[in-house]
């Protein structure tokens, strides 16, 4: 009888067979085979009863252990298979994402050499732009000299000798002359805004006060007023913004109408990161179909007759509020008035 | 500047510019008739009539030297640097005035930065201009 513990084997051996209670189901077929094989030997020997019953209970207490010990184990195992597999999963989603931040990674380092591209061509144009900068300075204003040099001369020297036609050619050249003179001194001027600049806190409140003081005598000339109440603190660079609201105003008290004194208000809204200026006269206005090329270099709606100038300001100006990353743009009535408005950066 | 040179004897004008030696040249002819105007149109030709070398042997030592800045092959950062290796008797006597132009404020800049340079003057000179490099620099009657 104690053979049935050879069953305790099989047990064992059901770790191999699919399914958690496999061995708890080979168990039970061992159990009632070790009973049965109990109840029949009873008949073949009645003397070893006592011994065989003992047998069969040590067979079903190792029959039973060894299940336990099996199911502990299988358990353990099925524990650690689950936690395996949920491993596996994570480590090909991971996979996933790792392929996916390699594709990203390829797209930026294309995106970067396509930026790194465009830098360059920046910076070579900048380059001829600087180049054309020098040009225009030196090489054309070379001759430029001469022609007004000598022009000067012949007025010292010879003005006298000549007649009234040749002294109306010799007043062309020098006007003409020093015309030129000042469209390459601005041309020179407009590419250097943007150099060597640095930004601090500007008083727009202050700093119009001083352009109106500097003004006075020209407003007094046409009894002209400029209007300006709590302007506020911006970010930027100090002369650039001079420039800016000089050449604003110098505009509007240029572009009068005949018979009416310029009245100039100069006033800010706040807006959320910005404040926005708004510069207006009463002058003579300007059609909408001209509101885009005002803002062009040496771009002018009148002639020298009517209104002189470079056509330079208000290009300076666009430069100048693009520069501090702000917009500028025209409202206009024709013999009405215009309004120039553009945001600058707050002081935060 | 604190002692002035003796006398004005000559004029040293560095221009590549012919029209513009041409021009300086009258100016200077208006305000000083009988004053020695040496119009050259290089620097080398400068630092020759300097140290009358080569075609310039026994020339009068100049008072005042206007140096234009741009010029092909020598120009005036280069005459300087050449200048400021001449001898003290040399240095003594003259003054460097640089010829810059009004349209290049970094020129002026860097002529700050060069001893030897005395004087900046914008083109082109002009009489008042010429006659206060005189009274800066000159005892004269």
């Amino acid at each position: 009888m104690a053979v049935a513990s050879l069953y305790a084997l099989v047990i064992l051996y059901s770790w191999l067979l699919p399914g958690r209670y496999a061995s708890i189901y080979a168990a039970i077929v061992c159990t009632i085979l070790t009973i049965t094989s109990a109840v029949q030997s009873k008949e073949m020997a009645a003397n070893a009863q006592e011994l065989s019953h003992m047998n069969v209970v040590i067979s079903l207490v190792v029959l039973w252990i060894s299940v336990m010990l099996i199911l502990i184990a299988k358990s353990g195992f099925v524990s650690l298979e689950n936690s395996n597999l949920r491993l596996t999963e994570n480590s090909i989603t991971l996979l996933e994402k790792v392929k996916e931040l390699d594709v990203k990674q390829q797209e930026l380092s294309k995106r970067k050499i396509q930026l790194e591209d465009l830098n360059s061509e920046l910076l070579l144009k900048n380059q001829e732009l600087e180049r054309f900068t020098s040009i225009a300075s030196h090489d054309l204003q070379e001759p430029l000299r001469t022609i007004g040099n000598m022009s000067y001369l012949i007025q010292k020297k010879y003005y006298n000798n000549l007649d009234d036609q040749g002294k109306k050619i010799l007043e062309y050249i020098s006007g003409a002359t020093s015309r030129m003179t000042n469209l390459i001194k601005g041309l020179l001027d407009f590419s250097r805004i943007g150099n060597k600049r640095d930004i601090q806190i500007v008083d727009c409140q202050e700093l119009v006060k001083t352009i109106t003081e500097d003004f006075d005598t020209a407003l007094k000339a046409v009894k002209g007023n400029i209007i300006f109440n709590e302007l506020p603190q911006v970010k930027g660079n100090p002369l650039e913004l001079r420039i800016l609201f000089q050449n604003l105003i110098s505009n509007g008290l240029k572009f009068k109408r005949s018979n009416t004194p310029p009245v100039i208000e100069v006033s800010a809204h706040e807006r959320n990161s910005h404040f926005e200026f708004c510069v207006k006269d009463n002058g003579i206005g300007i059609d909408e179909s001209n509101y885009d090329k005002i803002f062009l270099i040496f771009q002018r709606l009148h002639s020298l007759e009517e209104f002189e100038g470079t056509g330079l300001g208000l290009a300076y100006c666009r430069k100048i509020v693009e520069l501090h990353g702000g917009k500028i743009w025209i409202d206009s009535k024709k013999d009405v008035g215009s309004s120039f408005h553009f945001t600058l950066e707050k002081n935060t | 500047m604190t002692d002035k040179i003796d006398q004005l004897n000559c004029v040293l004008l560095i221009d590549d510019d012919e029209a513009t030696n041409f021009f300086h040249r009258i100016i200077i002819e208006e305000e000083w008739p009988d004053l020695h105007i040496q119009a050259v149109p290089s620097a080398k030709e400068g630092l020759d009539f300097l140290l009358s070398r080569g075609a310039y042997s026994n020339q009068p030592k100049p008072g005042i030297i206007f140096l234009d800045i741009n010029m092909p092959a020598m120009s005036g950062w280069d005459f300087l640097e050449e200048y400021n290796d001449l001898s003290k008797d040399i240095h003594d006597c003259a003054v460097v005035s640089l010829l810059t132009t009004s349209l290049n404020p970094d020129d002026e800049e860097k002529a700050k930065s060069i001893p030897v340079v005395k004087e900046f003057v914008h083109k082109p000179l002009t009489p008042e201009v010429f006659w206060k490099v005189v009274d800066e620099h000159f005892i004269y009657n």
